[in-house]
């Protein structure tokens, strides 16, 4: 949009159009992150091997991707064959739902969706399933996921967190893992208390977050960038001893390889990609609400979508295990915050990860 | 690209809207790919770079020294002084670095090698041998070793003036030489042993050594078959600089040279090119800290590459500390790369994207001639034309040099140190320990740490 204001700090063509389009009635859409720039993982580098590690070869040696999340007290724990794993929503079409199913069960990864399951969801190799933590009835899925995730919402206590955790873990004989989620404002509280409740993971999600279609949506930009959110996590786990013990997946902000390596470095144990999974799958309209979405997909179209998003957590992995090898380690997961420098100071303060050069 | 759809229902535009398109590209090429993504050129990251240090001139406290006038101003460099009978005499601390014959066409290494002997300067070979024409028009030549060892020959390393041993580059440290099947044409397979028409995907560790220790055996080895003659260097990528440097120096090495992230390379996947390595600044200023904790400086010589683009970075990159400068990229782009030929290239029917776009060096469609096998693209390269493009620019990038150390009062341009610059914002000033302009000067023996 050509206005006298592009050249404005404030007044950007994107704030313009915000404005009339409120003023229209509508609330503006806006990709993958609020108009404003704030650090992200393209702030943080790797240090590769030189003479001081050894790196390994890129086709004799393997650096290994294989992923547990909830060992902490679960007797079954989520194993995946990738740290990459798909974040599904309720709010799709089916068939998008189908297609990122079939592409999370060909990637041999897990998938985590909430509401009432597709038929499709039910196939996948993991399946981690979203509860809201207010659920007054226990949810009737329980039995069939793999893995529960709590999504915390406002005025959770963790007392009635802890209760809710106890009584799927009794009544209800589930043996997989809890993980619980929430938006990342006090991270480091919320961190402890979610460990306190009894958690096995936690699911941060940062303010790199989907399209707002709604002011409810745009409240989710109220938050950390994700590379904050993860060193905060780590850092309450570190300080109740439970590092290595409870995960941290990083649920935001995942674009590529480098950026799930990054994570994994930074702390995190896996990523959950949604937005980038949706533009793999190659579908028109994936930000559309379902009633809007024209069911125009065949079978085949489903086949072929679940094909390219399995691709994609394909290439991530090999981006992963490339970095890896590149730092001399045999596991994605020995990545860690010593292979990292930052490129920025505000990277720098949020993650304690060393300036270059310093 | 049905995707495009969904972009264009969007209603935002402008700034953030480019970067999502990018993106949505990227992820999409990925989900027909099934693989992570290879390309030439070199980072689309904004790291911090020489533009963020700037020079501070001298004049009426310019008291002290005779002044010179820019014609006055030496620029000859000498690199291997510690171990070597024959340093390399250079009479500009700029040389182009190793491009593999290969990577490169037989054109652009020849009119690299007649370029920098006509602007009293080196090349380097690269991974994939020496081409006997490079030997021919160079009048010092570094002879690379890498770990593939591709056409590698005792009988043409001693012809070599200078010995590189290959640890990693900045572009892609840590992983080996990647050459498409595209650009192995019969020639080049000859020459590297491989079947034509294969994906050579080099390896990244050594065969003769693992660790520094090993290393510095091998170079003993070196020295041996060239006679303690010409130096030896060993080249790294800059990310855990300090402890490189170091092991490097203790190898009994003549010289390092740290490669920034900001390097350029024929073919990388993107996560390295984007993702590995710091940038070329504090690659230079830890190298030289290193050094000068081992009490070395001055000894054991230091070089930087990457992302050096004119006489004022290189100028920037001596005041720091490095002893001299390589350039790649730039040379590169000296002949003609990127640049639309009227009545010879077609850039979007060739490469599909217009001139100033292209990063097709890995894929051998190189429209202008440079990074191809291709002998109807590589006759586009006139070399002697292109020999004197190279020459001129290298010139420039001296002169360059000559004028600002002139106006810094100096009369050697490796009279320039780190109290003739500062930074322009904080990162550069925290990853260079320079002070910020406006801010206190640092005293004149120079700590870094205000």
């Amino acid at each position: 949009m050509d206005s006298i204001y592009s050249h404005s700090q404030i007044w950007i063509p994107e704030t313009i159009r915000d404005i009339h389009t409120r003023s229209d009635g509508g609330y503006m859409l806006s990709g993958f992150r609020p108009f404003y720039d704030f650090p992200t993982f393209d702030e943080l580098v790797f240090l590769a091997s030189g003479l001081t590690r050894f790196p390994l070869e890129g086709y004799k040696e393997k650096s290994k991707t294989k992923t547990v999340i909830g060992s902490r007290s679960s007797s079954k724990p989520l194993v995946i064959e990738t740290p990459v794993y798909v974040a599904s929503r309720a709010d799709l079409s089916a068939d998008l739902r189908a297609a990122l199913a079939l592409g999370s069960a060909l990637a041999q990864t897990a998938l985590s969706v909430g509401g009432s399951l597709h038929p499709g969801e039910r196939k996948v190799k993991a399946l981690i399933h979203e509860i809201p933590s207010g659920a007054r009835t226990q949810p009737s899925s329980t039995g069939k996921a793999d893995a529960l995730q709590i999504n915390v919402s406002n005025g959770t206590s963790v007392d009635s967190l802890a209760r809710f955790i106890r009584t799927v873990r009794e009544k209800q004989e589930y043996r997989g893992p809890c993980l619980v989620s929430f938006p990342a404002g006090r991270v480091r509280d919320d961190t402890r208390a979610a460990v306190r409740a009894g958690a096995d993971a936690v699911v941060l999600k940062g303010l790199e977050t989907r399209a707002a279609l709604s002011i409810e949506d745009s409240m989710r930009f109220n938050r950390m960038p994700i590379i904050a959110a993860i060193s905060e996590a780590r850092e309450a786990l570190r300080e109740n001893r439970v590092l290595g013990e409870v995960q941290i997946i990083a649920a935001t902000g995942i674009r590529n390889g480098a950026d799930a390596a990054k994570a994994l470095a930074l702390g995190a144990d896996a990523v959950a990609i949604s937005d980038s999974a949706l533009i793999a799958s190659g579908y028109d309209s994936p930000l559309k609400m379902p009633s809007a979405a024209p069911r125009r997909a065949g079978r085949d179209d489903v086949g072929i979508a679940a094909e390219r998003v399995a691709k994609y957590i394909t290439s991530m992995t090999m981006e992963i295990a490339l970095l890896s090898r590149s730092l001399g380690k045999g596991n994605v997961h020995s990545l860690e915050f010593e292979d990292l420098a930052s490129l920025t100071i505000e990277a720098s303060r949020m993650t304690g990860v060393r300036l270059a050069g310093d | 690209m049905r995707i495009e759809a969904w972009l264009a229902s969007r209603v935002v535009s402008g700034r953030s809207d480019e970067r999502d398109e990018t993106l949505v590209e990227e992820i999409q090429a990925k989900a027909e790919l099934g693989r992570y993504r290879i390309r030439g050129f070199s980072t689309f990251q904004r790291v911090v770079h020489f533009d963020d240090v700037v020079f501070l001139p001298r004049t009426i406290t310019n008291s002290s020294v005779r002044p010179a006038s820019p014609r006055q101003v030496r620029t000859t460099t000498s690199l291997g002084s510690r171990h070597a009978k024959n340093p390399m005499k250079l009479a500009t601390p700029v040389y182009i670095t190793g491009m593999s014959y290969g990577a490169l066409s037989k054109s652009a290494k020849t009119a690299l090698a007649k370029g920098a002997a006509k602007a009293g300067t080196a090349t380097c070979t690269g991974d994939g041998g020496m081409l006997p024409e490079e030997r021919r028009f160079s009048s010092t030549m570094i002879y690379q070793l890498n770990a593939s060892r591709y056409g590698v020959s005792p009988r043409d390393m001693v012809l070599g003036d200078a010995i590189e041993v290959v640890v990693g580059q900045g572009a892609k440290p840590a992983t080996g030489g990647l050459l498409m099947g595209q650009k192995v044409s019969e020639t080049i397979a000859e020459k590297r042993d491989l079947p034509p028409g294969i994906d050579q995907r080099s390896p990244t560790r050594h065969p003769e050594w693992l660790g520094p220790d090993d290393l510095g055996i091998f170079i003993e080895t070196l020295r041996e078959v060239t006679e303690w003659k010409v130096p030896v260097q060993i080249k790294i990528p800059a990310c855990r600089v300090k402890d490189d440097v170091k092991l490097a120096a203790k190898t009994g090495a003549d010289g390092v040279v740290i490669d920034g992230m900001q390097a350029g390379t024929g073919a990388s996947s993107e996560v390295l090119l984007d993702h590995s390595g710091i940038p070329t600044l504090p690659g230079i200023v830890l190298a030289r800290e290193a050094l000068e904790e081992l009490g070395l400086a001055g000894k054991v010589y230091l070089v930087a590459s990457g992302g050096i683009r004119n006489g004022l970075d290189a100028a920037k990159a001596i005041a720091l500390g490095a002893d001299a400068v390589a350039i790649g990229q730039a040379a590169i782009i000296s002949l003609n790369c990127n640049r639309e030929l009227p009545g010879i290239t077609n850039f979007v029917k060739e490469v599909g994207v217009e001139a100033g776009y292209c990063t097709m060096c890995h894929t051998g469609r190189c429209p202008v001639g440079i990074t191809t096998q291709n002998p109807v693209l590589e006759r586009r390269l006139v070399v002697d034309e292109a020999a004197d493009r190279v020459a001129s620019f290298l010139n420039s990038m001296t002169e360059e040099m000559r004028f600002i150390t002139s106006a810094l009062g100096k009369r050697d341009v490796h009279e320039l140190g780190i109290d003739d610059l500062a930074a322009l914002n904080l990162e550069a000033a925290a990853m260079t320990k320079l002070p910020l302009v406006g801010s206190e000067r640092p005293s004149a023996k120079g700590d870094r740490r205000t």
